[in-house]
């Protein structure tokens, strides 16, 4: 076969049908001439596959993250993996605070956000907001793509905000939880500023590090004792839930945010060896009322355990993270199927890296093909 | 019943095929030449040899007859009244799903030749579930190769320095292991 003779639109059709979750594929096709390498790293290419496999797979998941270094990269696909160096091996970018639609948020330090698409190479820095003070508390953040009517399936180089949370003393000397406030503020990649004004919540908490969930438009990140702060990236609204009392002694601290379908935002929780999940309804005048949607036994489908632990949600992959002593576990939540991912590590906190993974712009730059 | 209409394809090589308008019409670009009329004396198509045009009109009758007996079925289980008429559409339908599935997975075991010609002339005459099949072949040959296997499969001439190779290479070593 001779590859000049095959239209670039061809080759293009036969490259997207390699399988997403196994990059190593793709990658060895496009080394297999300069014509092939330059179709797969076009943007063109990126959008086709986002048609074509319509969701994108997990590739791996950043571990770790809640360390003072650039947290660990493990892949979830079939062969190996990694993620292209940032800037090179040694390169710390800091603690990892969010990582969606296929970028990563890190706190540099007090007064810097770092920004890293992987499969571009992009970094950007952005100072953190000026009343941000980590001394006591570390913040929350999330990074949305803003890209209007964006399906999430290609959205690199395009506009992304980030919403900075982080909890501050409410003017007192001593740094207690009921005499806290929190702060939330926003940046959008197009004005590279923080929104001048800061808005102002009262919660007598303190924002978790654990990772916020978005569902549809809606952000939800977890703070202590049960709280829920709401916010509507359209409309700027701000709620604070409450987790019923109930729940919160049902669970004893072994339950985490996560999207609930036609219902918004809802918790999954643990109890000896099941998993059950609520959904909170506020469609009624006035009443919340929250229902077990969902219960999952977790015996015959894991290696028995007695310390299971919810560990996060990834949002696109419609999985959840379970750790226990035998080691980190996903569950796909349409098939109940479980995948062991690797080996428990002393402190999980991990964030999924969800993205269609195309041949870049190093390999590109190692033989002068511009994208 | 009528007997279905007919069009006459002329191959690069001035063969000439006589087929149903439904086969042809799995063509959009045969089906744009009818719509515009330029069918008198046979559609002449000038890129597609007749091997390669006897072949690929095997595929479109084999799917044409496949979507009119699916059609078929499909009305005489609306006409039914009773449901026992109906799984017995729905269950001739199944067999044919099997059926078409099958043949299409025999269609395509063929030399990477054959397999090339198929490519450039579904793309040409825009079949699409031909190119998709021809496509999904190709790259299920490529996965699990190296780019040299890869290379040696469909003769492609490695137009990288070795200097080249190596650098990516040693960039992507986990594609390697």
């Amino acid at each position: 076969m001779a590859p000049a003779a095959l239209p670039n639109d061809v080759v293009a059709e036969i490259l997207i049908r390699l399988p997403h979750d196994d990059p190593s594929c793709l990658l060895r096709a496009s080394l297999v001439c300069k014509p092939w390498l330059g179709i797969v790293s076009g943007p063109d290419f990126r959008r086709r596959l986002g048609a074509f496999h319509r969701t994108p797979p997990m590739l791996g998941l950043l571990r770790d993250y809640c360390c003072a270094h650039t947290p660990r990269f493990t892949a979830t696909t079939a062969s190996a993996f990694s993620l292209p160096a940032a800037g090179g091996p040694d390169d710390c970018l800091g603690t990892a605070l969010d990582c969606r639609h296929g970028r990563v948020l890190f706190l540099a330090s007090n007064e810097l956000l770092i920004i890293w698409e992987p499969m571009t190479g992009d970094l950007r820095r952005v100072p953190t907001p000026a009343a941000f003070d980590y001394i006591y508390f570390m913040p929350n953040a999330a990074l949305v793509c803003t890209a209007s009517g964006c399906d999430h399936r290609a959205c690199t180089g395009g506009p992304f905000q980030i919403v900075f949370v982080f909890s501050k003393s409410n003017g007192g000397p001593m740094i207690i939880e009921s005499e806290t406030v929190a702060e939330l503020c926003v940046c959008s990649s197009e004005t590279q500023a923080w929104d001048e004004e800061l808005t102002t919540i009262y919660i007598d908490s303190i924002v978790t590090t654990k990772r916020s969930i978005l569902v549809g438009r809606t952000l939800y990140f977890p703070f202590n004792l049960g709280y829920i702060l709401e916010y509507d990236l359209c409309g700027r609204d701000l709620v604070v839930i409450q987790i019923p009392d109930l729940l919160l002694a049902e669970f004893k601290g072994n339950l985490m945010l996560m999207p609930v379908q036609g219902s918004g935002v809802g918790i999954a929780g643990i109890k000896e060896s099941t998993l059950s999940v609520w959904s909170r309804d506020a469609s009624g005048h006035g009443d919340v009322v929250w229902e077990q949607s969902r219960v999952i036994d977790l015996d015959p489908l894991l290696p028995a355990a007695d310390d299971m632990e919810l560990l996060g949600f990834a949002e696109q992959a419609n999985v959840i993270f379970l750790g226990t002593c035998n080691g980190i576990f996903t569950i796909k939540l349409n098939s109940e199927l479980v995948s062991k991912v690797c080996e428990k590590g002393d402190s999980e906190m991990l964030l999924p890296f969800i993205s269609f993974y195309t041949p870049g712009c190093e390999e590109c730059s190692v033989i002068g093909i511009t994208t | 019943m009528a007997s279905p209409a007919m069009v006459t394809l002329i191959s690069s090589d001035d063969a000439r095929f006589e087929v149903t308008e439904a086969a042809a019409t799995m063509s959009q670009t045969i089906r744009h030449m009818i719509e515009d009329g330029c069918t008198d004396g046979g559609i002449p198509l000038p890129n597609v040899p007749a091997r390669t045009l006897a072949k690929v009109l095997e595929y479109c009758n084999k799917h044409a007859a496949a979507t009119a007996a699916e059609s078929s079925a499909a009305g005489g289980a609306a006409a039914g009244s009773d449901s026992g008429s109906s799984s017995s559409a729905d269950s001739a339908g199944k067999d044919d799903g099997v059926d078409l599935a099958s043949f299409d997975k025999a269609f395509v075991e063929v030399d990477t030749d054959t397999l090339y010609d198929l490519l450039l002339a579904a793309n040409y005459l825009d079949v699409k579930t031909l190119l998709d099949l021809c496509c999904q072949k190709v790259a299920d040959m490529i996965r699990g190769k190296t780019p040299e296997q890869i290379r040696q499969t469909f003769g492609i001439k490695n137009d990288f320095s070795p200097e080249e190779e190596e650098k990516i290479r040693k960039e992507n070593q986990w594609a390697f292991e």
